[in-house]
């Protein structure tokens, strides 16, 4: 193999390395990444807060989080806001009066490169 | 609601890069001497009458991506006649930030072409250019390229309005380009004038591909992420597909370069290379097309780094 060749098949290799090598970056549209309350998680005194954080910063505009019971029974909640620090932060209050059970969070946001994502998760309240 | 809104962005993609490339073209492709006077106040004319139809549907594609996206940010059918929805987008969404002053320059464009048109007033190029600049480059502030956190943010706004400029003065230079060798075809410095503009278009075009190449790259580095997100989700098969159109225009601008420019310099007859050339420069166009509606899709889609973490 001449030595012209090596050079092009090895600057080959490098552009392709640059364009296809795996990394980590921030992903593009909105996901959750964790929860308060955590998901899946029991806990013994009722949130007064629902927070999630997401993996794309949102629009506060059109993005949204409710709160379910096991039986399907929304609970109140006031409105969502975002962090002003940070916003990939998502929380809303919770107003109204939880009895000790299952309950769902269910979310539903638009992230800032105008794509809609949702999803839920469930935590348990047990005083 | 989403292929309406692929057709909205295809014809707001070419309409802007048409306003920004073909206005930029008479500034380094047209010669300054005396010789080339009527051609470049032809080319000027030209360029004025383009921008004219180019801001008009550039106005209505972006009235009706404003409508699609009301729909779709709110998930109600009928978001796009609602003046709260519509409101709520244009005032409280990053989206919304760059479409406010979009739609404004593009509503003021075509009232101030159109005035200059029916009052026959001398063509004046530069504020079709500054638009342009303006209207490609916001572009990148909207889609993708918002995404990221903290400093992605901008290292990804730069890059995709780096990458859409430079594709601008590709697609939109074509487009004047073409007018130039058919306008001059019968004139008596002709051949002079479609030399000078070919060697200054292939220069400027070469710089171009480059950054087209290079922010391309990084592009892909952002929303791809790896080789089998690019084999395996539609993101990365339809990137592919845009990329083999675009490897399609950079042949065809080879061939223009290396084969058909010395031909047309040297033959005693310079009609058959020159009708090989427009026929080239055609070709050209269409594969731009091709690659503007392969862009158009993509914005859509979902980036191929999500799905396979989904």
């Amino acid at each position: 193999m001449s030595k012209s060749m090596t050079l092009r098949i090895v600057s080959q290799a490098v552009v392709i390395a640059i364009l296809f090598g795996s990394h980590t970056s921030a992903i593009a549209h909105a996901f959750l990444d964790n929860a308060t309350p955590k998901v899946g998680s029991v806990v013994t005194a009722p949130p007064k807060i629902i927070r999630i954080q997401l993996t794309q910063r949102v629009e506060v505009a059109f993005s949204h989080i409710h709160l379910f019971t096991a039986g399907g029974q929304e609970i109140a909640m006031g409105p969502a806001a975002t962090d002003p620090s940070d916003q990939t932060v998502l929380s809303a209050p919770v107003t109204g009066t939880l009895a000790a059970g299952q309950y769902e969070v269910r979310w539903d946001v638009l992230s800032v490169d105008t794509h809609r994502t949702n999803g839920h998760f469930p935590f348990s309240y047990q005083p | 609601m989403e292929i309406l809104l692929v057709s909205l962005r295809f014809v707001q993609y070419m309409a802007v890069m048409i306003l920004f490339g073909s206005s930029l073209f008479p500034y380094y492709a047209l010669a300054r001497n005396g010789n080339s006077r009527g051609c470049n106040t032809d080319i000027a004319a030209f360029v004025q009458r383009v921008a004219f139809y180019a801001s008009l549907a550039a106005l209505l594609s972006a009235v009706g991506w404003l409508g699609c996206e009301a729909v779709l940010m709110s998930g109600d059918a009928n978001g796009y006649r609602e003046g709260a929805t519509i409101w709520t987008v244009l005032s409280d969404t990053e989206f919304g930030g760059i479409w406010r002053w979009r739609l404004l320059l593009l509503l003021l464009l075509p009232i101030f072409l159109g005035w200059r048109l029916l009052r026959h007033r001398k063509p004046l190029v530069w504020p079709i250019l500054a638009s342009g600049i303006l209207l490609v480059a916001s572009l990148a502030g909207v889609g993708h390229g918002a995404m990221g956190i903290g400093f992605s943010v901008w290292a990804h706004l730069g890059n995709q309005a780096v990458h859409l400029l430079a594709a601008g003065v590709w697609v939109g230079g074509l487009l004047s380009l073409f007018h130039t060798i058919r306008y001059t075809r019968d004139a008596a410095l002709g051949v002079e004038i479609q030399r000078h503009a070919l060697e200054r278009f292939s220069l400027v075009g070469f710089v171009a591909v480059m950054l087209i190449f290079v922010s391309g790259l990084l592009n892909s580095w952002f929303l791809v992420g790896s080789f089998d997100a690019l084999l395996h989700t539609t993101y990365g098969q339809v990137l592919m597909v845009k990329v083999t159109f675009f490897l399609f225009m950079v042949a065809l601008a080879v061939f223009n370069r290396l084969f058909l420019m010395p031909r047309l310099a040297s033959a005693s007859d310079s009609e058959v290379p020159l009708r090989l050339l427009l026929r080239s420069v055609a070709a050209e166009q269409i594969f731009a097309i091709l690659v503007v509606a392969s862009v158009s899709l993509l914005g859509t889609l979902p980036p191929a780094m999500d799905r396979m973490v989904m």
